[in-house]
């Protein structure tokens, strides 16, 4: 074969491609996209068909040029290579990006003196999402469970803050551990069940559980107040409240410490115990990756047959990652109801669990500080791009189809823990 | 009492059997790659639209007879989700076969956010809908009340059994049908006796669709009106189904889908229809706590 | 039951469907031994292997554990089905309940049991301690709020478990590879890595599946050194599958032989070796011959 035959071919290949993803695209998006339903009749829309064929057939152009090329090649074989990305530190390794968590933690005690009110509230509906990408990282990133219906945790922390104060007259602090018990005691009878069965049957029953709890919030009139809602008490301070008047004649919490009232204190107490939470969250998630339960979690993510055959009860240590990523996504629920003041049943719709799960998906599974950026990324960037907003969902649906494609395990590299050299002992 | 009853039990039949005609998807492509197809649902909710798209069409240029129509939109419909079919495999499923077992779910129900929104982003967010096509029905005195079958259900009823029928008869008696048990049965063995087996796992996807299709034009017909949320709650429905009746089993996924329909339609009738979805996926939940394996299905051995 | 047994299994039988894959097994594993379970291709050793080690229920017959000093029901505390009779007794039916609940494959290794498999199954995204550490996950500290809290029981906790991986590694020439992803391993690094993951959840009987499949001759020679020693050296029982029959012959005190699901002989070596019923069975002669 000599030169100048082997260089034609490399154009008509990708060529070739074009063409076909151009027809198959015709084929695809024509219809849906070019007629337009109107009530029994419909629209034409050529121009639109013509932009997205054309971008389909200008993209696949580009990928088979790329994947024909020298460096697309290496990258094809590095993706094939499977396994890769995943190392073991040096016993004493210490990350290079230390520096930013006290930098991180510094802009967070700093900010709320600089930030106006509509940025307290991104920054706390951020960390919520946090808190939720942590909870939920748990379960998919470490034990390798797949919940699709993780809002219904979510709707559990929300609505039991609302039905705790409308029956019980429960507050803000009393109902932060149990709607934390709540869910998760809801994810252990729903978990039990289902978590001795093959992986994916856990997906769909926990997709239909969340649709489950929506639909009783929705149709409960009586007790939910249905599609309206319900409204939440805000939160108090050792019983002292932030509005400008204390119901029941008590002192409101600018009265008592002597400081001027301002509109942004409640945000500015969610945001304050919102961020310790969150920190403990980090820190309780830091610790257990490096105690057994983690271990066994990864360890029944790569192999449950062998997690078996040392003694592990897969049940009930999957059981605990789901719990605990349930009650993360309860706690996160409370601060939401409070943080909006009222609750229904919209918040907790599907797109929610796929928001919560582009997040982790976004992070790297089983990736800390991953999830912490990706839950910002995805939360404060819509809210900033409003006009990006329709288009939301469509991102986070090819952002994890891409993701899944490009890194099954997401951005950040996973690095295991390396152990000192030491002299057996025996037992 | 009995009216309603029989007048329930018509309508859960009809349910079903479209039911019964999407869980084929779910069963045939669990049966060969052993996962589920997140974006199921939501090809048929693509259907949904394609049929009316189709339907519309047709109109516009002047066809007016009932069967050409119907054949007309069916055929149009079928080949178009099919190749939505193939697409979702290429895409989602294929470059991951030598993935984490996670991974390919998680891009599939990428592609089922990519396609909800892409539907309403391109058709807008409100209901769409068909005219009545087939009027008139077959009424019947059953004691005090009366029992009404219109034509529209009979004609679901004949259509869904002839496609069920169809496919058992692609899978027991073709080529294509062989490699597809023999690839579910062993895919290395099959890959090794020369079979295609990507090409084997695309044709299942692509039959699923077409399923899918017949469903959504089915579907159609009956309610007149979807949206593009249309593919969730039937996908989940359409899963239940699949898993009643074993998964993996075609047969199974038939019955599965008859049985779904009818319980859900009863409940509907006796008890509450604001219900009726929390039913089915309770349904689902104490099917997989006391019989995982399904009415048809095998209890599965694993291999160690 | 006798006392010396560790393992004793009775009129075990087994079907898949209507498969029969085994019938009417009845064998016994000495205290302290080293017993083989041969056979030809197809005899049923991996199936009487996943019903000792509790991966199937068996379909029928007794299999009984007496180790750390108590004996284990293992068709039982697998969680069988519901019988007539515990409908009647409450104390049966609660035992039934819990096991069918909580019980499981687990339980027969946490009485004393621990296996390695044909098809090395190590964790292989983790390091090669890692793997250790997990199998020691009922021998350490495993309260959450110490772990959490970070507290010196629990590092003392950890720290042992270390050492005691370390000891293993040590007793398998693996300790230089101690922070090497196990999926990294050489083939026959892998297998004793498996071995000393399995040492690790402290057995008192060690079943190996074909532990030496795919090793070269010097690895399979000091295969047979680490598995002489963890007799010797750390009175475990080890029961095993091997094709290898010069290792088999070399360090076996007892043999068994399966065909067609059936046990065919058992012996020493010497006489398995000399017996017409094992040579038939491999080399496929008539049953006419045989008789």
């Amino acid at each position: 074969m000599n030169m100048p035959e082997r260089s034609s071919l490399d154009i008509r290949q990708p060529l070739l491609d074009s063409v076909l993803a151009g027809l198959i695209a015709l084929v695809v998006f024509g219809p849906i996209v070019g007629v337009v339903l109107d009530g029994y009749g419909f629209n034409l829309q050529p121009a639109r068909v013509a932009w997205i064929v054309g971008t389909v057939m200008l993209g696949r152009f580009l990928l088979s040029l790329f994947l024909h090329s020298v460096i697309g090649r290496g990258w094809l074989q590095r993706l094939d290579g499977g396994g890769a990305g995943v190392q073991v530190l040096a016993p004493d390794y210490r990350s290079r990006l230390r520096w930013i968590v006290p930098l991180v933690l510094l802009a967070a005690v700093v900010l709320p003196f600089f930030a106006n009110k509509y940025l307290l509230t991104v920054v706390i509906l951020g960390l919520i999402y946090v808190l939720l990408g942590l909870g939920l990282n748990i379960v998919v990133g470490l034990a390798g469970l797949l919940d699709l219906g993780y809002v219904a945790f979510y709707a559990i922390g929300a609505y039991g803050l609302a039905l705790g104060y409308e029956y019980l007259g429960l507050g803000f602090w009393s109902v932060l551990p149990l709607a934390a018990l709540t869910a998760a005691l809801a994810g252990a009878l729903l978990g039990f069940p289902v978590l001795r069965m093959h992986g994916d049957y856990l997906a769909i029953v926990t997709l239909g559980f969340g649709e489950i709890i929506r639909l009783v919030l929705n149709n409960w009139l009586s007790l939910t107040g249905g599609p309206n809602g319900m409204s939440v008490p805000a939160p108090t301070f050792l019983g002292l409240e932030f509005g400008r008047r204390a119901k029941d004649g008590g002192v409101p919490f600018h009265e008592f410490f002597g400081i001027a009232y301002d509109p942004n204190l409640k945000f500015l107490f969610i945001y304050a115990v919102l961020l310790l939470t969150v920190l403990l969250v980090l820190y309780v998630k830091g610790r257990l990756i490096r105690m057994p339960i983690g271990r066994a979690w990864e360890a029944l993510r790569e192999d449950e047959i062998a997690c078996r055959a040392m003694g592990l009860n897969h049940v009930l240590v999957k059981l605990s990652a789901f719990m605990l990523g349930a009650s993360t996504a309860g706690l996160a629920g409370v601060f939401f109801a409070s943080y909006q003041g009222f609750v229904n049943p919209t918040s907790f719709t599907f797109f929610e669990s796929a928001l919560i799960l582009a997040i982790v998906v976004l992070g790297g599974m089983g990736s800390t500080l991953g999830v912490v950026l990706a839950a910002f990324v995805l939360t404060v960037a819509p809210e900033l791009l409003r006009s990006f907003a329709d288009y939301r969902v469509l991102l986070f649906g090819m952002l994890m189809v891409l993701m899944m494609i490009w890194r099954p395990r997401g951005l950040i590299r996973i690095s295991r823990r390396g152990f000192a050299q030491r002299p057996g002992v025996a037992p | 009492m009995d009216g309603i009853f029989l007048q329930q039990l018509i309508n859960g039949l009809t349910l079903g059997s479209v039911y019964g005609l999407i869980a084929i998807g779910y069963t045939m492509v669990y049966g060969i790659i052993g996962m589920i197809n997140f974006a199921h649902g939501e090809v048929y909710m693509i259907s949904a639209y394609l049929s009316a798209i189709g339907l519309s069409l047709l109109t516009f240029f002047g066809l007016e007879s009932f069967p050409l129509l119907i054949f007309g939109t069916l055929l149009f419909t079928v080949c178009v989700t099919g190749l939505y079919g193939w697409t979702i495999e290429r895409i989602a499923y294929r470059p991951l076969r030598n993935s984490t077992r996670l991974a390919p779910l998680i891009s599939a129900i990428g592609i089922s956010l990519i396609l909800q929104n892409y539907v309403q982003l391109s058709q807008g967010a409100r209901q769409q809908g068909i005219p009545t096509l087939l009027d008139g029905a077959f009424r019947f005195h059953v004691g005090e009340g009366f029992l009404q079958i219109s034509y529209t259900k009979v004609f679901i009823l004949v259509a869904a059994f002839a496609g069920m029928a169809a496919l058992t008869w692609v899978i027991h008696c073709t080529r294509l049908g062989r490699m597809c048990r023999a690839t579910q049965q062993d895919r290395k063995m099959a890959q090794i006796l020369g079979i295609d087996t990507d090409r084997v796992i695309s044709w299942v996807f692509v039959i699923g669709a077409a399923m899918a299709a017949l469903a959504g034009l089915l579907i159609t017909l009956n309610y007149g009106t979807f949206d593009f949320y249309a593919g969730f709650v039937i996908g989940i429905k359409a899963f239940t189904a699949a898993v009643l009746g074993g998964i993996g089993s075609l047969p199974g996924a038939m019955l599965g889908g008859l049985i779904l329909g009818v319980a859900e339609a009863q409940f509907s009738g006796m008890v509450n229809t604001d219900y009726k979805d929390v039913f089915s996926f309770s349904l689902l939940v104490l099917i997989l706590i006391f019989r995982p394996q399904g009415l048809l299905g095998r209890p599965q051995v694993t291999k160690v | 039951m006798k006392d010396d047994e560790i393992l004793s299994v009775e009129h075990l039988s087994m079907q898949f469907g209507g498969i029969r894959a085994l019938h009417d097994v009845s064998l016994g594993v000495k205290r302290h031994s080293i017993t083989a379970l041969i056979g030809p291709n197809g005899a049923g050793k991996t199936t009487v292997f996943n019903c000792l080690t509790g991966f199937y229920r068996a379909s029928g017959g007794s299999i009984r554990l007496n180790a750390r000093g108590r004996s284990t029901d293992v068709l039982q505390v697998l969680g069988g089905p519901f019988r007539a009779g515990d409908f009647v007794n409450p104390r049966r039916f609660a035992s039934r309940l819990r096991y069918k609940l909580f019980g499981g494959t687990h339980l027969v290794n946490r009485a004393g049991l621990a296996r390695t498999f044909q098809n090395i199954r190590l964790f292989r995204e983790m390091s090669v301690l890692e793997n250790l550490l997990v199998a020691q996950h009922l021998w350490v500290e495993r309260n959450l709020l110490a772990g959490i809290l970070n507290t010196r029981g629990f590092r003392r906790a950890e720290e042992q478990a270390l050492e005691h991986a370390f000891y293993w590694l040590e007793a398998v020439d693996l300790a230089d590879c101690a922070n090497r992803l196990a999926g990294e391993l050489s083939y026959g690094q892998q297998r004793r890595l498996e071995i000393a993951r399995a040492m690790c959840t402290r057995p008192q009987l060690l079943c190996l599946d074909e532990p030496a499949a795919g090793l070269n001759p010097a690895e399979t020679a000091a295969l047979s050194r680490i598995i002489r020693t963890l007799r010797d050296a750390h009175e475990v029982t080890v029961l095993l599958i091997e094709h290898d029959m010069g290792l088999v012959m070399g360090i076996s005190d007892h043999i068994l032989v399966l065909d067609h699901g059936e046990l065919i002989a058992e012996g020493p070596p010497a006489a398995i070796r000399h017996d017409p019923k094992v040579i038939a069975a491999y080399l496929g002669a008539d049953e006419e011959e045989l008789a």
